[in-house]
């Protein structure tokens, strides 16, 4: 597994290379174990042989995009499964080298007429008029015939991180304040432009079941008052101090939540969606998403990764 | 300055009215080191000493990216689990570094 995600790593440098051969060197060590439970008798895969030419062949000539096999899946949509859905769900085999051979056919007989249509309107102008029914004729089908074959299977993704800088830079001034789609330094958020509930601070505690939903806000109030980092400890300092202003509270139940990549900060990953939301009729537990998040507002999320991540208990 | 990142569980998204700020309750996990066979994290919800979940209140920008979590059965699973239940059922996780590529990269930097 690790070996599997670290090989698709777009870029490589020397420790990289050396986690990938330790993660092989792993799956070695431990393979007795899996034939000595009998889940298989034997390692004789071809697909394992390729495994052990990865790191060599990084090493001589770079990151190599000729691992990817996602081309090759690819192709089975093209061959296997556009030629199913076009029988009738009887005899596959037979239907689908059917299909292909009077697909290449088509094919070639418009590239036969494309041709000599072309050939005619070099060889003789009388029948251009002719040749232009030709082409209209067999114009389309071509274009369609090259969609099929060459499907570009990218989907457009929005981006938070642009569209929360043209927000703040007042490219639109009517938009809902405050902005619905804002960012920190490592991450995009964006709400939708309507809260899923309005209400009460005692009702809201009542609904998501959480008892200390009043302490907590007047912690948190102390807490950005004092410019404190929020460390998520549980402590109740501020009951005496600060009192919660009796105002509503506007709930949001769904967030997404957009990264840079990895290895290219310049693009981002698509946005995955955080659900929030209270038991219900349909889900008697509610569902409340994870999430990592930082103890202060400058984060260096993901560049050490979990180090140094508390695992001390903080009790009250 | 090593920022101490902390994995939680969002209990409520919301703005106060009145305020720019958009706010997070959330409650935290305590990670032990990773399981030497799985190579994961564990997880369990950090609790006071009279067994109440810790949680706090802190800006919503201060998410950096969602995580990803599996119940972790110990010796027999609570039969009562099922896909809506599993996280308010267990009190013990594992993290999921194997989730998609980019949270493999972003735990495991080499």
């Amino acid at each position: 597994m690790d070996f599997c995600y670290l090989g698709q790593m777009p870029s490589f440098d020397e420790s990289a290379l050396t986690k990938l051969a330790g993660a092989l060197q792993s799956f070695h060590d431990n393979k007795e174990a899996i034939l000595s439970t009998g889940v298989c008798s034997h390692f004789d895969i071809p697909k394992l042989e390729l495994l052990q030419h990865i790191v060599p062949s990084i090493w001589a000539s770079g990151a190599v995009l000729q691992w990817s096999v996602d081309v090759t899946e690819h192709a089975h949509v093209t061959e296997i499964k556009k030629p199913a859905r076009a029988g009738n769900n009887q005899n596959y085999y037979s239907q689908i080298a059917r299909h292909l051979d009077r697909t290449e056919k088509c094919t070639r007989f418009d590239t036969a007429t494309c041709i000599l249509s072309l050939c005619e309107d070099v060889g003789d102008g009388r029948e251009e008029e002719e040749d232009h029914k030709h082409k209209h004729k067999h114009g389309p089908d071509e274009e369609t015939d090259n969609t099929s074959f060459y499907p570009s299977p990218t989907r457009k993704i929005l981006n938070y991180f642009d569209i929360a800088s043209s927000l703040s830079n007042g490219d639109f001034p009517d938009s809902l304040r405050p902005f619905r789609t804002f960012t920190s330094s490592t991450t995009a958020i964006n709400l939708a432009i309507k809260p899923s509930l309005s209400m009460l601070v005692d009702g809201a505690s009542e609904l998501f079941q959480m008892p200390d939903l009043h302490p907590a806000i007047s912690e948190y109030l102390y807490r950005s008052a004092r410019g404190e980092a929020h460390k998520v400890s549980g402590r109740r300092q501020a009951t005496a101090h600060c009192k919660v202003p009796a105002a509503g509270l506007q709930i949001w139940s769904k967030i997404w939540v957009q990264q840079r990549t990895f290895h290219d900060s310049g693009a981002v990953e698509p946005p995955q969606t955080l659900i929030i939301s209270p038991p219900s009729q349909h889900n008697a537990s509610g569902t409340y998403n994870f999430a990592i998040v930082s103890p202060t507002a400058d984060s260096d999320w993901p560049l050490n990764g979990l180090s140094g991540m508390s695992s001390s208990h903080h009790l009250t | 300055m090593i920022l101490d990142h902390l994995i939680v569980q969002l209990r409520l998204v919301f703005r106060i009215l009145g305020t720019d700020t958009f706010l997070a309750y959330v409650q935290r996990f305590n990670v032990t080191p990773p399981d030497a066979a799985s190579g994961l994290h564990g997880l369990k919800h950090a609790i006071r000493t009279n067994g109440t979940r810790i949680g706090d209140i802190i800006p919503l920008t201060h998410i950096c990216s969602p995580a990803h979590v599996i119940p972790r059965f110990g010796r027999a699973a609570n039969s009562h689990l099922n896909s809506h239940t599993s996280y308010k059922l267990s009190s013990e996780f594992w993290l999921n570094k194997y989730w998609n590529k980019q949270f493999y990269y972003c735990l495991c930097p080499s």
